[in-house]
């Protein structure tokens, strides 16, 4: 009996152990403070970043299927990233993981009430969705969060992408994600004839504080709305650090660009982040 | 500069044998009024996305001398050539689509110089083509044949001749910045011809779209004087940009 319970304790811990580990391998701490990078828009900001966990990869196709059940992404690979995912969709899949793992839903989503603020024409839905700030559930990083990880944090040593100056060496844009590498200018139909698509995630090298894929891939969702300027620039939410499909000029921390939140591509995606508790 | 959509493959098929419908029915006509002039083909609404050929490939694109230039072809053949400064010719025989041209990355409120000094075969588009950021925003200016689909806006004159401006919304379309939710202006004369040094105030479109196109204007990227033919047409083009 005791030769028993000493083996039931050593597969607890084993399973614990692994637990944990698995925690520690999909999120990196990042200590927070004020912007050090140079080009950052919040530079010399009086904007202060807590400590916060985020993912150390974009989310994948597996990682989706496991709480969504059912994967929209138009190239299939486990280890791809989830795209054609809309910012709804994200966070419906914040809180479904959050509670999956027993942790506090961060978003309020109501979906009959509509976001009197949202004009945008395209976006059907206009949920209202607020937050649980002091709930300790998955949620997408804001626009401020993003770019802090994406420019090193407090270990940032100014590169253009995040990670390397060189962007062949930390992203997938439009110039290297297909059959051949292209040149000269941006042409959609140069990038469908060449098979332009994600890649797996993490098969770059990572940024300073050991982040994969903040540049290029996928574009990543942010909690932030991107308000329009005029009658025909609707407000969307905010996207980051560009993907398979876009110019390079995408793919710098600072670049920033919306899309209506009920937007889908095979271009955008998003990683996931949880506060410190 | 072809404008596509995700459609399913369906669609595509569909939109295929509609275009070849169109280019049948555009050469059953040609054939009964003959011209033997370049004759720049219209289609009726926006062009979308059509059937893709396997043999489809970006042909050549890079820097010559300074000047950005490209070529792109699906079907059929086509070749680019490249003279002094900013002379470019392309020939091109039974493509489904051709894309080509030379100009500036990025773009400015510059005005635009051009000779085409031959043109023949058939064409859709000779004009300027470019994008801005910020807001994202795709834009023509066609100086022969035509970009059509979209609202009408307004008229303005420019150059010595009147365009018109019509707007378009893509959503969920592919673009520079990926998958995106934009609007294409597209400034329509068509009424240049060969052989002359002609000028394009870009400023003037510009402050045009600024103006009457509800967002304000963009940050500049790339913007060239390209032509563009498909639905299996054939032809050449030997113009001269600065």
């Amino acid at each position: 009996m005791r030769k028993l319970l000493i083996e039931v304790a050593a597969v607890i811990t084993i399973i614990a152990g692994a637990c944990s580990q698995k925690q520690s391998e999909k999120l990196v701490l990042v200590k927070g403070g004020s912007f050090k990078h140079l080009k950052s828009y919040y530079y010399r900001n009086s904007i202060a970043i807590a400590d916060f966990f985020i993912g150390k990869y974009e989310v994948s196709q597996k990682e989706w299927m496991e709480v969504m059940c059912a994967n929209p992404s138009v190239f299939k690979g486990d280890n791809l990233p989830v795209e054609s995912v809309s910012w709804y969709d994200c966070i419906i899949y914040c809180n479904k993981r959050s509670t999956k793992e027993k942790l506090q839903p961060y978003y309020n989503i109501d979906s009959i009430k509509k976001d009197t603020n949202n004009t945008n024409a395209p976006d059907d839905k206009k949920w209202t969705v607020t937050t649980n700030a002091n709930a300790n559930g998955y949620r997408l990083p804001t626009e401020a969060e993003w770019e802090y990880v994406a420019g090193g944090g407090q270990q940032s040593k100014n590169y253009k992408y995040s990670g390397s100056n060189n962007i062949d060496d930390i992203a997938w844009y439009w110039k290297n994600s297909g059959s051949s590498y292209l040149s000269g200018y941006w042409s959609w139909a140069a990038l469908e004839k060449n098979n332009n698509k994600t890649k797996p995630v993490g098969s770059r090298y990572a940024n300073e504080l050991g982040v994969y894929d903040m540049s290029g891939n996928v574009r990543e969702w942010c909690w932030d709305w991107d308000r329009g300027n005029g009658a025909d620039a609707p407000p969307g939410r905010v996207w980051k650090g560009g993907g398979w499909m876009g110019a390079d000029f995408c793919c710098e921390p600072s670049f920033r660009a919306g899309y209506e939140a009920t937007g889908r591509g095979p271009d955008q995606g998003f990683r996931v982040c949880r506060g410190v508790k | 500069m072809k404008s596509n959509t995700f459609l399913s493959e369906v669609a595509r098929r569909v939109t295929f044998c509609a275009t070849i419908m169109l280019v049948a029915t555009s050469s059953i006509l040609s054939g009964c009024n003959k011209r033997s002039v370049a004759e720049p083909q219209t289609t009726t609404g926006d062009r979308q996305s059509g059937f893709v050929q396997d043999n489809a490939k970006p042909e050549d694109q890079g820097t010559v001398n300074g000047w950005f230039w490209s070529l792109y072809r699906e079907g059929g053949s086509a070749s680019i050539t490249h003279g002094s400064g900013g002379n470019f010719a392309i020939s091109y025989s039974n493509v489904n689509d051709v894309v080509g041209g030379k100009g500036w990355n990025p773009g400015s409120a510059r005005t635009v110089g051009y000779n085409v000094g031959a043109l023949s075969g058939s064409y859709n588009f000779v004009g300027v083509y470019g994008w801005t950021t910020s807001p994202l925003i795709e834009y023509y200016v066609a100086e022969m044949g035509s970009v059509t689909g979209g609202t009408y806006i307004n008229s303005i004159s420019s150059d010595g001749h009147s365009y018109s401006f019509y707007k378009q919304q893509r959503v969920n379309a592919p673009s520079i910045i990926g998958t995106a939710t934009f609007w294409q202006y597209k400034d329509t004369w068509g009424g240049s011809s060969t052989g002359s040094n002609r000028s394009i105030n870009m400023a003037n479109h510009i402050n045009n779209w600024r103006s009457r196109g509800g967002q304000g204007f963009g940050s500049y990227n790339y913007q060239i004087l390209a032509l563009e033919a498909w639905g299996g047409k054939s032809g050449y083009i030997n113009a001269t940009v600065w």
